[in-house]
């Protein structure tokens, strides 16, 4: 089977790490996303150069879990960054090995993202107190 | 000039030790109502999260802290990015910028794009080319908060803000000091300005020296909001770059710009309060050189709290341009100063002017 490779769609995209949670930004949209801490490996390896099966083979790896379920999760997450237009095609080549390769404890969860994409609402929301416990961008619920 | 509360919350952003750092932040929490946090505050929480969570520890208002964190990332990296387009289209047009306050020390010092909240960008063009680089933002839908937008270079402005229809604000400056608005004023800057790159970007800023001379004559002004972040702004350009500050520059400059006083002032509040390694000479020198009366004057002014917002400080200029012209000479003309200065068509203008912008400073105090 081809191998796909993608890449970030930089500059128009970029990410900041914050402890487990990956912030990613579509600065031509507005768009703001968070990704769970499965998202943010791939992310990682996506950035490292790896294909879809590369890393799907590392993080079924990383966390003993099937590699062909792993594949699936990884296959349908990748076109919903598509369409957020957050990556794109682009050329292999991968430049590290992203994941440690010592097994996890914690259980796998599927690769996931939280959207916010109301603009002017985040920016106006009051971080100390319309926000819940988790604080901006999560309002509080009314 | 600090007060006890704002003093902790320094201390805990910049302390290096982690339990001493916690200690801190533990007696600012109690020293202050987190829900009614004051502004100046409020604008360094991102870099106090930062801060808090390096040591690793969960303390009260993590999260909360997290999120204003969040939010200046979020508001800082869209300000960036329709900033920086416009700032590559003027180098395209020739026309060379120098990247100030903020903007400049999150690209060069901070190295974090959420770690310092900004409501603009700032940045700096040389004399000639203010015109065309007011046209093209004209052009660009960029207007004058007051809905001006000047069509020359004032004469004795330093800057404009400029607002885009999506609420992005730009502040070109024509001059880095409002000090400091004579020809040539600025040449020092643009012979000794660095380049650095920023997300992939290429961008011109003030030398170290110059840095540190533009954050304290700024921070040290009175503010509304308490102006507290140019402190440690200017201990992390110590930090980071002690070894390039040119101090006998500095000294220099700091006579011809007339801001001995300031510099004393703001270097010795910083070495007193937060050993921040200014060589004791340069403070002394300081000290003992001859203060220009007129220096003293504006340091007075601009160091005090303004009701009337800037009026003191036009009036200054009103009157330092008139030199020894009689009192009641000044007091009639300083309405057609004003009226020149906002470029109004006729006097009659004056009063709905000056109350459509005091509307528009509450309105903004109210917001900030």
């Amino acid at each position: 089977m081809m191998e796909k490779y993608y890449e970030i769609n930089a500059p128009a995209v970029i990410s900041e790490p914050m402890e487990e949670e990956l912030v990613v930004i579509n600065l031509d949209s507005g768009c703001y996303y968070s990704l769970n801490k499965t998202a943010t490996l791939l992310w990682n390896q996506l950035e490292q150069g790896c294909s879809i099966n590369q890393a799907a083979r590392q993080m079924a790896l990383f966390y003993g879990s099937d590699e062909a379920s792993v594949i699936a999760d990884f296959t349908s997450f990748i076109e919903r960054l598509m369409e957020e237009q957050l990556i794109k095609a682009g050329n292999g080549d991968p430049k590290d090995w992203p994941l440690s390769k010592e097994r996890q404890s914690e259980p796998y969860l599927k690769p996931s993202f939280e959207k916010y994409s109301d603009m002017q609402e985040m920016l106006l929301l009051d971080p100390i107190h319309e926000v819940s416990e988790v604080g901006w961008p999560h309002q509080e619920k009314k | 000039m600090v007060k006890p509360d704002e003093l902790l919350l320094l201390y805990a952003i910049l302390e290096k030790n982690d339990s001493m750092a916690l200690a801190y932040y533990a007696k600012w929490t109690q020293a202050v109502d987190f829900d009614n946090i004051e502004g100046g505050s409020f604008r360094l929480l991102p870099l106090l999260y930062k801060r808090v969570a390096r040591t690793g520890k969960s303390v009260p208002h993590l999260n909360r802290l997290k999120g204003i964190y969040r939010q200046s990332l979020y508001r800082n990296s869209l300000l960036f990015h329709k900033a920086f387009k416009m700032l590559a289209e003027l180098e395209k047009m020739g026309v060379p910028v120098i990247l100030l306050k903020g903007t400049a020390l999150i690209a060069a010092y901070y190295e974090d794009i959420g770690a310092r909240m900004m409501n603009d960008v700032d940045f700096l063009v040389r004399e000639e080319d203010v015109e065309r680089t007011l046209r093209f933002l004209k052009e660009q839908g960029w207007q004058d908060r007051y809905g001006l937008l000047l069509n020359k270079a004032a004469k004795y402005i330093h800057s404009l803000d400029l607002k885009n229809p999506d609420g992005y604000e730009l502040d070109v400056h024509w001059y880095a000091f409002y000090q400091c608005c004579w020809d040539g004023a600025d040449l020092s800057l643009w012979d000794r300005a660095e380049t650095a790159a920023f997300k992939g970007v290429s961008v011109r800023l003030l030398s170290p020296t110059h840095q540190i001379m533009h954050n304290c004559a700024h921070g040290i002004r009175w503010n509304p909001l308490s102006s507290i972040r140019w402190i440690v702004d200017v201990l992390i350009i110590l930090e980071k770059r002690a070894a390039s500050i040119d101090w006998e520059l500095l000294i220099s400059e700091a006579a011809e710009r007339k801001l001995t006083v300031t510099m004393l002032h703001a270097l010795s509040f910083l070495n007193s309060k937060f050993n921040a390694g200014i060589p004791e000479e340069v403070l002394s020198r300081l000290a003992t050189m001859r203060k220009d009366p007129q220096e003293l004057r504006l340091f007075a002014i601009l160091t005090s709290p303004r009701r009337f917002g800037d009026i003191s400080y036009k009036w200054f200029i009103h009157s330092d341009s008139m030199g020894s012209a009689p009192f009641w000479e000044k007091a009639v003309l300083f309405p057609d100063f004003l009226k020149n200065f906002w470029e109004l068509q006729s006097l009659h203008q004056l009063p709905l002017y000056v109350l459509k912008r005091i509307k528009q400073k509450l309105t903004q105090r109210r917001y900030a």
